[in-house]
């Protein structure tokens, strides 16, 4: 009886205390929300700050160590330490980061256009034309390094979708038409309650984003244009027609300001935090020397001088010289030239923590529309040359660059030629040296013209990859996307032709450039 | 004096009696002279002794002695009695007559071993028990002083593997019992002191790649773990339960077996007795890597500067590794622009590592009286590293109280706070911080003395080469340490009801505090800017249990016993988090000295409700059932899955007992066991999706918030591990010769993971339950007394183990699970669990190879690398043996263990980067030409030369990672110690009741090893289940050389 008595005092004090109720409680994270609870602003703030800044160091540096010597802005003294500078098979380990955050940041940008869409809790068109904006804007970068790319599935893990199929390139260039055109419907400045503190690129200014979007579509218009001409002049047209960026202060950058955090500019983070990486990478000689004036287009002319621009984009050596490294040289040949790691220069401009980065320039926009003037689209402001002159204009105004002559000179220079093909060329050229430090727009840029002119790599002092010395055309697909989607990747590969460096896009149709190498 | 001392002799076995400790009941025989006798059992203080088992020989006959020593059996004249009990020496006693008897049994050590102790601190005799147990008493432990008991504990125990991290005094141990089960969570066993669980867990260093870039220095300090904070002198001994057939009362925590530790409580006896114990180590590094001395700073053979203008070549400024040219004794310039001797300049990391020592005070009182007993101990352990500034302190105190508050009613209850504090801890890792990073990367003819000024006139470092960290920077600049105060303590009560019934409760608290700072100071040369870290890491643990326990003899064959009991556990965890980055002067570490500061604050929260219920049948004292059912309810599971139950069964068959066998065997016994454990896998808060808001400062003051990379599951279930286990144990010859053999198979299924997914997904990995991790094995121990001849005994244990470990399948979607490696230095290895392989299987780039196997060379004469990783070697060991001898002659003894491991591989970090410099010895083979052997890419021999340089370069661009994976077989010599016990007489008339001396060594060498530079059981950098098969830069592991005194008064 006793026995019985105790026992059930036990056994109730146990099924007491095993309160389903307090066991749930425990089971709620302090540190989190729940996911119910989110709201808008801060994922797209998120999402914009993941694709300028990554989440970390390592993969900031793999954004300039896969990207910027491919774009010719740096060279790595290290070359078996760094994939792009000696073509290497890159889905090892060097382009997963930026492929991850990218793909993080779409995933964010649906959250929030799940938020805001019509019906939804916090539906706003703006805010809703915004994340359409700047997930067009991560798609296009994806697509361009990639080719085939889940663009429709990608980014809904929050829905259950882990294994997302794949859409060709065509289709997601297409696509990212009607998004921007969606966005442009919806961008009005009359609509209340838009993101202002956490928009970070135009604080809440619909007429700028606006802008953005428009500009966004003449660069996708552009870039297809040997491929589609028509489509590419129809859109191009619209854009313009639209209105692009019309100053450096409709700039599509981050907002300025010291409070920063980790989010300084790529460069300084290099400098400061990755100061034994930044040691593996000075400035590109090809950059120096055509910005010393020190180059040769192809029809034998040579810029007007040396770029102004120089002496701020790029540091001095410990002799008061601007010096330039050769990219893709053997890991001997730099042992065997040691003093290139003191010569060697590096970056000035961008060095500075407060210094944002910047998504699209005015600059950029003036030589987009110098090439449509030279295409003879309609809608363009003036003539390729006046606008050629006024990109460089631009860039030199934006730098803090006193505008001499050198802009004058160029565009002087532009006009007396009568070759399209050479006046296409000075504006890549140009384009190329205002994009800094954008490695993936002027690695696009250079795929689709070919300029700036990267020579096929032989002899023993130059690493040849597996590309043979050629200058990779795509990057292969992640390891780590083979091993968790594979059914879908590998169906991306065989429409490609294989997860070839060398397999050419689907935009990537300029024949022109083939004889040069 | 006796009465009152019968009262706490009442409580201290009381537990033996009511959980485990039966005997048959007396039959009446019908007989004449028979009839019932009485006696009283007591011991050699004349205590009565309780539950002593009486036999009459050659029947199945016997009873046990109740709570006053006292028996009736029914015999009759000229039987035989045989009284025995744990810890005594058996006693026979023919009857001479049915008067009433008084028997007194005189302790016995060997017979000490019959007794361990199992799940809920139950005292039990091993003939019993139907799963493998193996026990260790304390001094063995402690004759030689290690500074983590889990240090000494390696090579005692079959089928239990031990790895250090090589991080020096204070640092963590991997402890493995019978293989890897989780893929992605936890291995390690529970750790229970006095029956109540304590946190194991070490602040582990974070994966390989992590802290790499972002010259995070914290994620690479191993601040030791649970096991380093106890006292080994206060331990009485320590039982491993090897799986869940012993611990499936243990739950959730206990399915990758347990260890138990029972600490030392106060006798009743005559005054105080006083221990003190003195112990001096010292400690040198084991082994070195192997580095070559003839090839100083260059390439191709050459100097980087052939001639500096005035003739003579130069290497000041540059960043060339060890491919120079060979050393000529003539002049050259030197890296620091010095005018030096281009010759050897020795091994000088053996000029930079100290030598270490630890110092070890320990004292203990003990007393008591028939109702109480008072335990105290003091500790004090003092470790100079043999890293320069390294230190690390310990104390501990201890205070164990029992008393017996009336005649049914006992109370324990034992206080301990540690303290324990570290300067300079070593690093290990690739973290910048780690000091073999420079000794592997620079070149062979820096000198010390060109180091040693580490800073230049404007405080700078100074580096000798690019990306590394001056070793002197290290060791005077960078600062870390912590310090640790931890409180264990516990309160029991124990209530006897009736002899049949008692009930005990306790509450245990495990309590411990870490603050932890760490500075990289600016202007270093991997991080300029420097940072500074604050951390406190606090972790509360509360364990309340109660248990009723009712056991009785049915009738003359049967005796059950059944406990019911529940149990509460609650870990909570604090950490904040203070984080400086880009400091604004140099030698200021405060945090105000910070440009950007973060702070973060981490809770956790943790509960289990349990209830569980267990029961034991007996039949004649030679076949024994024990069923065990628990019911678990985890609050890290979600609401509808919280609940999960899981039972066992085993058996035990004592042939000896049961039949009549040759006299020379002592017992034979089968036993076998079928058990379930689950478990609700470690981490915390997976089952839902959550929202993480940032406090980064941003542009604009913007907000920022994301969901984490890991997507949830929303139905996440608990793991479940069911095991069988089959064994015999086999004594004969008067123990003379012992033999224990187990066979086991457990499967875990239902494994919480975390797996990849693409990440195309937006989420990066997801939380599932899948997979099926098998490990099958045996376990042998074999123990003599080859001689024992008057005062001459020698005894020997060999423990030999195997297991097989396998992964049965992953999740249907999951092809493979990528637990560790290490990439983007140069080299890249991942390990991996793929179905039909074992968990850890080594993956890399190989040698492009032929069909027929041989090496391809291209026309330079040099390999190239497979297009995809393959398979290059397994973590896992085959085989684990140990051999203890222990010799014996009047007071002194002789111990020595060896200890190997057999099989498996090691990715060698320290082998690429000494070969990829040019400092090891290998390195210096064919540096003018080098012939591979192979054929060339036309399918003929290989004719075409290279050099060495040349070769290691390749393979370091081509990222080939088989030349390093190395066997990580060894043979070690663990153990050697001679004690000598001061004979009685001559301490006659002292002050001593003994003193022992003695000597002891530790890591004393190896009789096999294969990995090249570092000792393969310390080349972990964590002791994380899933950082295997990699050796990633530790410290070198030291051979530690000590004195110990042992006094007694």
């Amino acid at each position: 009886m006793k026995t019985k008595i105790i026992s059930s005092i036990i056994l109730s004090c146990l099924i007491a205390v095993s309160c389903s109720e307090r066991l749930e409680e425990i089971n709620l994270d302090p540190n989190r929300l729940e996911a119910d609870a989110a709201v808008p602003g801060p994922l797209f703030a998120k999402s914009v700050t993941l694709a300028l800044h990554k989440e970390n160091f390592s993969q900031l540096l793999e954004l300039i160590a896969d990207f910027g010597p491919m774009a010719h802005y740096f060279a790595t003294l290290y070359p078996s330490a760094f994939a792009a500078d000696s073509y290497y098979d890159l889905k090892e380990w060097s382009s997963f980061g930026y492929w991850n955050i990218y793909w993080q940041s779409v995933g964010l940008c649906n959250d929030v256009l799940g938020l805001t869409e019509p019906g939804a809790e916090y539906e706003n068109s703006n805010n809703n034309a915004m994340a359409r904006v700047w997930k067009v804007y991560l798609m296009h970068k994806l697509t361009d390094v990639y080719g085939d790319i889940p663009y429709e599935e990608g980014g809904y893990s929050g829905d259950g979708l882990i294994n997302p199929v794949y859409n060709t390139q065509e289709e997601v260039y297409y696509d990212l038409f009607d998004q921007l055109d969606q966005a442009l419907l919806d961008l009005e400045s009359e609509v209340p309650g838009g993101f202002t503190t956490q928009d970070i690129i135009y604080n809440g200014d619909i007429a700028r984003w606006r802008r953005f979007a428009s500009s966004l579509k003449l660069r996708i218009a552009l870039r297809m244009r040997h491929v589609e001409p028509g489509v590419a002049q129809q859109k191009a047209e619209e854009a313009l027609e639209e209105g692009i960026l019309s100053s450096n202060a409709d700039n599509a950058q981050e907002i300025s300001g010291d409070q920063r955090g980790n989010f300084g500019s790529p460069i300084y983070q290099i400098t400061t935090n990755l100061f034994a990486y930044s040691q593996s990478f000075k400035a590109s000689e090809d950059l120096v020397e055509y910005m010393k004036g020190n180059h040769l287009y192809r029809d034998g002319g040579a810029p007007s001088g040396e770029d102004p621009r120089l002496p701020i984009l790029i540091d001095e050596n410990a002799n008061g010289e601007i010096v330039g490294i050769e990219n893709g040289h053997t890991a001997e040949y730099y042992t065997l030239h040691p003093e290139f790691a003191t010569e060697g220069s590096w970056f000035l401009f961008h060095n500075n923590q407060y210094e944002p980065v910047t998504i699209m320039s005015y600059a950029e926009c003036l030589f987009l529309e110098a090439e449509a003037a030279l295409l003879g689209y309609s809608g363009t402001s003036g003539t390729a040359a006046e606008l050629f002159g006024a990109g460089i204009e631009a860039s030199m105004q934006y730098l803090g660059v006193d505008t001499s002559s050198y802009a004058a000179d160029e565009e002087a220079l532009f006009n007396a030629l009568a070759d399209d093909e050479a006046r296409l060329e000075r504006i890549i050229y140009q384009k190329w040296i205002a994009l800094f430090p954008d490695p993936h727009e002027a690695w696009a840029e250079q795929r689709r013209t070919g300029y700036p002119v990267v020579v096929k790599r032989t002899g023993d002092d130059f690493e040849q990859g597996i590309t043979q010395g050629t200058i990779p055309n795509r990057i292969p697909y992640p390891e780590g996307e083979l091993n968790t989607n594979y059914t879908n990747v590998n169906a991306a590969r065989e429409n490609q032709g294989g997860d070839d460096m060398l397999n050419k896009l689907w935009w990537d149709r300029n024949t022109l450039q083939d004889s040069w190498e | 004096m006796a009465q009152f001392s019968q009262g706490v002799k009442h409580f201290i076995l009381a537990l033996m009696v009511f959980g485990s400790l039966f005997g048959g009941l007396t039959k009446l025989r019908s007989q004449v002279n028979e009839g019932q006798v009485r006696g009283t059992v007591i011991d050699e203080i004349q205590m009565p002794i309780i539950g002593a088992s009486i036999q009459i020989l050659g029947t199945t006959q016997g009873t046990i002695t109740n709570l006053d020593g006292i028996f009736n059996i029914n015999a009759s004249i000229g039987d035989t009695l045989q009284i025995s009990f744990i810890g005594y020496s058996r006693e026979l006693v023919i009857l001479k007559d049915l008067n009433d008897l008084n028997i007194q049994l005189a302790p016995d050590a060997e017979e000490l071993e019959e007794v361990v102790i199992t799940a809920f601190a139950l005292r039990r005799e091993k003939k019993t028990l139907g799963y493998a147990v193996q026990d260790m008493k304390g001094n063995e432990l402690t004759q030689a002083t290690e500074t983590n008991v889990a240090f000494a504990m390696q090579g005692r125990v079959s089928g239990v593997q031990f790895n250090r991290t090589g991080s020096g005094a204070g640092s963590s141990t991997k402890i493995t019992i019978r293989g890897v089960s989780s893929l992605t969570g936890s291995s390690s066993p529970l750790l229970v002191v006095d029956g109540v669980p304590m946190d194991n867990s070490s602040a582990n260093p974070s994966s390989a790649n992590a802290a790499t870039a972002s010259g995070d220095a914290n994620t690479y300090i191993d601040y030791g773990d649970g096991l380093g904070n106890i006292n080994a002198e206060d331990i009485e001994s320590i039982s491993v339960l090897k799986g869940p057939n012993a611990s499936a009362l243990y739950g959730t925590r206990g399915a990758n077996g347990v260890i138990l530790i029972t600490t030392k409580t106060g006798s009743q006896g005559k005054g105080i007795g006083v221990n003190y114990s003195l112990s001096f180590a010292m400690e040198n590094p084991l082994v070195y890597p192997d580095f070559q001395n003839s090839y100083g700073v260059g390439t191709a053979g050459k100097f980087p500067i052939a001639d500096n203008g005035s003739g003579i070549p130069s290497a000041e400024g540059s960043n060339a590794s060890s491919w120079g040219q060979a050393y000529d004794g003539l002049p050259y310039i030197n890296w620091r622009g010095r005018q030096a001797v281009y010759d050897s300049r020795g091994n000088i990391m053996e000029e930079f590592y100290q030598s270490g020592n630890t110092l070890t005070n320990s004292i203990s009182l003990n007393g008591g009286n028939e109702i109480s007993t008072l335990y105290f101990s003091a500790n004090n352990q003092r470790n100079q590293g043999i890293l320069p500034n390294s230190q690390f302190n310990k104390w501990n105190f201890t205070l164990r109280g029992t008393h017996q508050l009336t005649k049914k009613l006992n109370v324990d209850a034992k206080m301990s706070y540690i303290r324990s504090s570290a300067e300079a801890r070593p690093i290990g890792g690739g973290a910048p911080f780690n000091t073999m990073i420079p000794f592997l990367a620079m070149t062979r003819d820096v000198e010390l003395s060109d180091l040693q000024n580490y800073k230049d006139a404007d405080g700078l470092p100074v580096i000798p080469k690019n990306g590394i960290e001056n070793p002197y920077w290290i060791t005077n600049e960078f600062k870390n340490n912590d310090t640790r105060n931890r409180f264990i303590g516990f309160v029991s009560v124990n209530y006897d009801f009736t002899e049949n019934l008692s009930l005990s409760a306790r509450a245990g608290v495990d309590h411990y505090d870490d603050f932890r700072f760490y500075n990289i100071p600016k202007n270093s040369s991997t991080n300029p800017l420097g940072l500074l870290q604050y951390t406190d890491f606090a972790l509360t643990e509360n364990n309340l249990d109660a248990l009723l326990r009712y056991s009785k003899q049915l009738n003359d064959n049967w005796f059950v016993s059944v406990s019911a009991g529940g149990s509460m556990l609650n870990v909570k965890t604090n950490t904040d988090l203070i984080h400086g980055t880009q400091l604004k002067t140099s030698g200021i570490e405060n945090i105000s000295n910070a440009s950007i500061i973060t702070a973060a604050t981490v809770q956790t929260q943790r509960e289990i409700e349990s209830v569980y219920a267990f029961a034991q049948i007996g039949f004649r004292n030679y076949l024994f059932l024990d069923l065990t059912g628990r019911n678990d309810w985890s609050s890290a599971l979600p609401e509808e899955n919280r609940s999960f139950f899981y039972p066992s069964a085993t058996f035990s068959f004592v042939l000896s007992d049961a039949f009549e066998l040759s006299r020379s065997i002592d017992v034979w016994k089968l036993r076998g066991s079928w058990a379930q454990a689950g478990s609700d896998g470690t981490q915390l808060y997976q089952d839902r999706r959550y929202l993480v808001i940032e406090s980064t400062p941003t542009p604009g003051g913007a907000l920022l918030a994301h969901f984490p990379e890991v997507l949830p599951n929303l139905d996440l279930r608990n793991e479940l591990t069911a095991s069988i286990e089959l064994g015999m144990d086999y004594y004969m010859f008067l123990n003379r010769l012992g033999f224990q053999f187990t066979y086991y198979n457990a499967v875990t299924t239902d494994q919480i993971m975390i797996s990849p997914i693409s990440a195309t997904s937006g989420s990066r990995s997801r939380t599932f339950n899948a997979g099926e991790v098998q490990n099958q094995g045996w376990e042998l121990t074999l123990s003599g007394k080859p001689v024992v001849k008057n005062e001459f005994q020698w005894e020997v244990q060999i423990n030999l183990s195997r297991n097989r470990n396998s992964v049965l399948e992953l999740d249907d979607d999951v092809d493979e699970l990528i637990i560790g490696g290490l990439t983007g230095s140069g080299n890249s290895v991942t390990v991996k669990a793929i179905p039909g392989q074992p968990i850890g299987t080594i993956h890399g780039r190989d040698f492009l190879k032929d069909e027929n196997g041989n090496i391809i060379l291209d026309n330079k004469g040099l390999p190239s690398a497979t297009s995809d990783d393959v398979i290059l070697g397994t973590a896992q060991p085959d085989y684990l043996a140990s051999l203890l001898n222990t010799v014996t002659w009047k007071g002194l003894s002789l111990n020595f263990l060896i200890e190997s491991s057999q099989g498996g591989e090691i990715y060698s970090e320290t082998k690429f980067r000494m070969d990829f410099s040019g400092n090891s010895m290998a390195s210096t083979d064919g540096r003018e030409f080098l012939l591979i052997d192979g054929v060339n890419e036309e399918g003929g021999i290989n004719t075409q030369q290279t050099t060495q340089e040349k070769y290691m370069l390749n393979i370091a661009s081509q990222n080939i990672a088989a030349p390093y994976i190395e066997d990580a077989s060894y043979i070690a010599l663990r153990e050697l110690s001679i004690g000598y016990q001061l004979p009685d007489k001559w301490l006659k008339n002292s002050l001593f009741r003994g003193v022992r001396i003695s000597a002891f060594g530790r890591n004393l060498g190896y009789l096999q090893r294969h990995l090249t530079h570092v000792a393969p059981e310390a080349a972990m950098y964590s002791t994380r289940t899933t950082d295997i098969g990699i050796e990633y830069l530790p410290l070198p592991m030291t051979r530690n050389i000590g004195v110990k005194l042992n006094v007694e008064f």
